[in-house]
């Protein structure tokens, strides 16, 4: 590292012509819950991470400590493994939130001729690839994305495509995985869907829509609502 | 690892077959449930959704990747049933106006099936649509293009294209990404410019060219079973089997000269020292064997609706297709048949699939575009000849 005199902030700082925030709205695929329970989360217990419904209590003090690289390289990496820290397996003692985004434009598809669509992905998550029988839910929300890393940040989520092995297509980094923290509020989450996967249980199975979309009434938040658009008025 | 073989393939690469067939099941279910939405769209359904924006096309492209994700998982273990979805995801990339689809079935499929009466007659018109498409100009969509017209030199005159012009004029762009391996587009224009000389450009040979895509695809799948967990469940975001790289090896097959059986043993002769690389021209191999065994309730896919499309939301994909010794939940071996070079493929050489009536699934009609004048148009511009319906004079649609 140079030991010369520090440059000026405003003379080395690099212009970024790109906001370093956005919304996002994503898709949680679940299942192993009821219709009751899909409701209670759209009406105010909202999604949690795994590591906070298992031990039932969590402090700041904590959440701080585990919003590591560490913690999320395992998340992405080692999901099946046991926790190497911590009693139990990542998948139960995970602080992240798993959830995934659509957005790919048509020059992307004329280019590689694959596209995964958000509702896909969250169906893959919801029916266990494919091995899970019965209900599951899409849940459809929106979060606050960090376009650089920014894992202790609690309230940003990541694009943690970026760290995985994966270079195939760029693509993948904007339809990808996007990866919450602790907690996404009900007041995120509009509205939810509810399959039933109906089929023996190894062999060919069909994804049946149950009724039509279940919208939060009680608390959501466009968040239209909160972004710098000022109208006219 | 010695070369890949049929009986042990799932416990060389390291995949859970449950798993994998999981993941084949999810696609399919999951293009069945698309397909059914969009026939009956269902207010606020996932179809829908897609389509309802300004990006409608999101809809179809989703269709079709969704069968071409459920072919690449079940040719790893069923290619019969893999070819009827690879048909699926071919006919519905024609349907997002993508000449990608035309690769795809031009690859994966013997000029028995291509050129049958009930099949190419149905197909002409939509690919005369796709390629008046803003989408077919862009330079990789005209790449694949030409790839298919290298392979089939016939589908020039039907196109009224020339692959020779199309590769003159695709020059401009050779370093463009293409492909699963973003590889330069040069590489693919070789390819097509060595297929259309029915010999080698250079110093490369066909087999040394598909050897180098196999090896790009091997390295990917080496990075990818770093995470264990992710690779043995099928789950690895990385196509274990690419459809593309195997339309590759089928263009290459069919192309010229050329053999099945020849390319494919030039192919992994040359790549002894690296088996995951035989990966792709080892699945075309096994979907070339089962061509035959495709029967009339596939060829009707090739039969579009009202508006062009190739809808099917009724017919189910086969799930009875199964190798000998299988079945749903057991899948059996790959048949180990090889298909002879060029000759007459045996009569129920795999036992009771299907049921084996004859060489083929289907008494199969030759659509031959050279036996019919004016290379099989009629006045109208629209093909000639037998529609497979036994009209001999009309179009199939």
């Amino acid at each position: 590292m140079s030991s010369g005199p520090r440059q000026p902030p405003h003379v080395s700082a690099t212009i970024t012509r790109e906001p370093d925030i956005y919304i996002q709205t994503c898709i949680k695929g679940v299942n192993g819950i009821t219709l009751e329970d899909a409701e209670r989360i759209i009406s105010g217990d909202g999604i949690n991470c795994n590591w906070w419904r298992s031990t039932n209590t969590i402090s700041p003090r904590e959440i701080k400590e585990r919003l590591t690289e560490e913690e999320l390289y395992l998340h992405v990496n080692k999901y099946g493994s046991p926790h190497p820290t911590r009693p139990d397996s990542v998948a139960s003692q995970t602080p992240f939130i798993s959830l995934t985004a659509g957005a790919v434009s048509r020059h992307i598809l004329v280019r590689t001729n694959l596209i995964h669509h958000a509702a896909e992905t969250a169906l893959q998550f919801a029916t266990n690839s494919g091995q899970y029988r019965g209900d599951c839910f899409l849940f459809y929300c929106w979060v606050v994305v960090g376009l650089r890393p920014a894992v202790p940040v609690r309230h940003l989520c990541e694009e943690v495509r970026e760290l995985n092995t994966y270079r195939r297509y760029s693509a993948y980094q904007t339809e990808g995985e996007i990866t919450a923290k602790i907690n996404i509020p009900s007041n995120q989450i509009e509205a939810f869907e509810h399959y039933e996967i109906v089929g023996p249980p190894k062999g060919a199975f069909t994804i049946l829509p149950r009724g039509e979309p279940v919208y939060n009434k009680h608390d959501y938040m466009d968040p239209n609502m909160i972004t710098n658009i000022r109208q006219a008025f | 690892m010695a070369g890949l073989d049929s009986d042990n393939l799932l416990d060389r690469l390291g995949l859970d077959q449950d798993a994998l067939q999981a993941q084949a099941h999810f696609y399919t279910a999951y293009a069945r449930m698309l397909e059914v939405q969009r026939s009956a769209p269902q207010l606020g359904g996932i179809w829908e959704r897609m389509t309802s924006s300004s990006e409608a096309w999101i809809g179809p492209s989703s269709l079709a990747s969704a069968y071409r994700l459920a072919a690449q998982y079940t040719a790893i273990f069923d290619p019969l049933t893999a070819t009827d979805l690879s048909i699926r995801a071919g006919l519905l990339y024609l349907d997002a106006d993508l000449p990608f689809g035309l690769f795809l079935l031009a690859g994966l499929l013997d000029d028995d099936l291509l050129q049958d009466a009930q099949v190419f007659p149905a197909l002409s018109p939509a690919l005369h649509r796709v390629i008046a498409r803003p989408t077919s100009a862009d330079p990789v969509q005209e790449t694949y293009l030409a790839l298919a017209m290298a392979s089939r030199p016939w589908l020039q005159d039907e196109l009224g294209l020339s692959a020779q012009a199309l590769l003159d004029e695709l020059s401009a762009h050779e370093l463009v990404p293409v492909g699963p391996q973003s590889i330069p587009l040069a590489v693919y224009l070789t390819l097509a410019a060595t297929m259309l000389r029915d010999g080698r450009v250079g110093d490369a040979t066909l087999p040394e060219q598909l050897a180098v895509l196999g090896r790009a695809q091997s390295a990917s799948l080496k990075v990818a079973m770093r995470n264990q967990y992710l690779w043995e469940r099928g789950a690895a975001p990385v196509n274990i089997l690419d459809l593309e790289y195997m339309a590759m090896s089928g263009l290459a097959m069919r192309s010229g000269t050329n053999t099945p059986e020849q390319i494919y043993q030039e192919t992994t002769d040359a790549l002894r020292d690296d088996p995951l690389a035989e990966l792709p021209v080892f699945a075309m191999r096994q979907i070339d064997q089962v061509l035959p065994q495709v029967d009339e309730q596939t060829v009707q896919l090739f039969r579009p609706d009202a508006n062009g499309l190739f809808a099917d939301a009724t017919a189910t994909p086969r799930e009875n297709y199964r190798p000998p010794g299988g079945s749903a939940d057991r899948p059996g071996t790959y048949p180990k048949e090889a298909a002879g070079p060029k000759g007459p493929r045996t009569p129920g050489a795999f036992g009771e699939i299907g049921g084996g009536r004859s060489a083929s699934n289907r008494d199969r009609r030759l659509w031959n575009p050279y036996d019919q004048g004016r290379r099989g148009r009629n006045s109208a511009g629209e093909p000639d000849g037998d529609d497979g319906n036994g009209n001999g004079n009309g179009s199939a649609i």
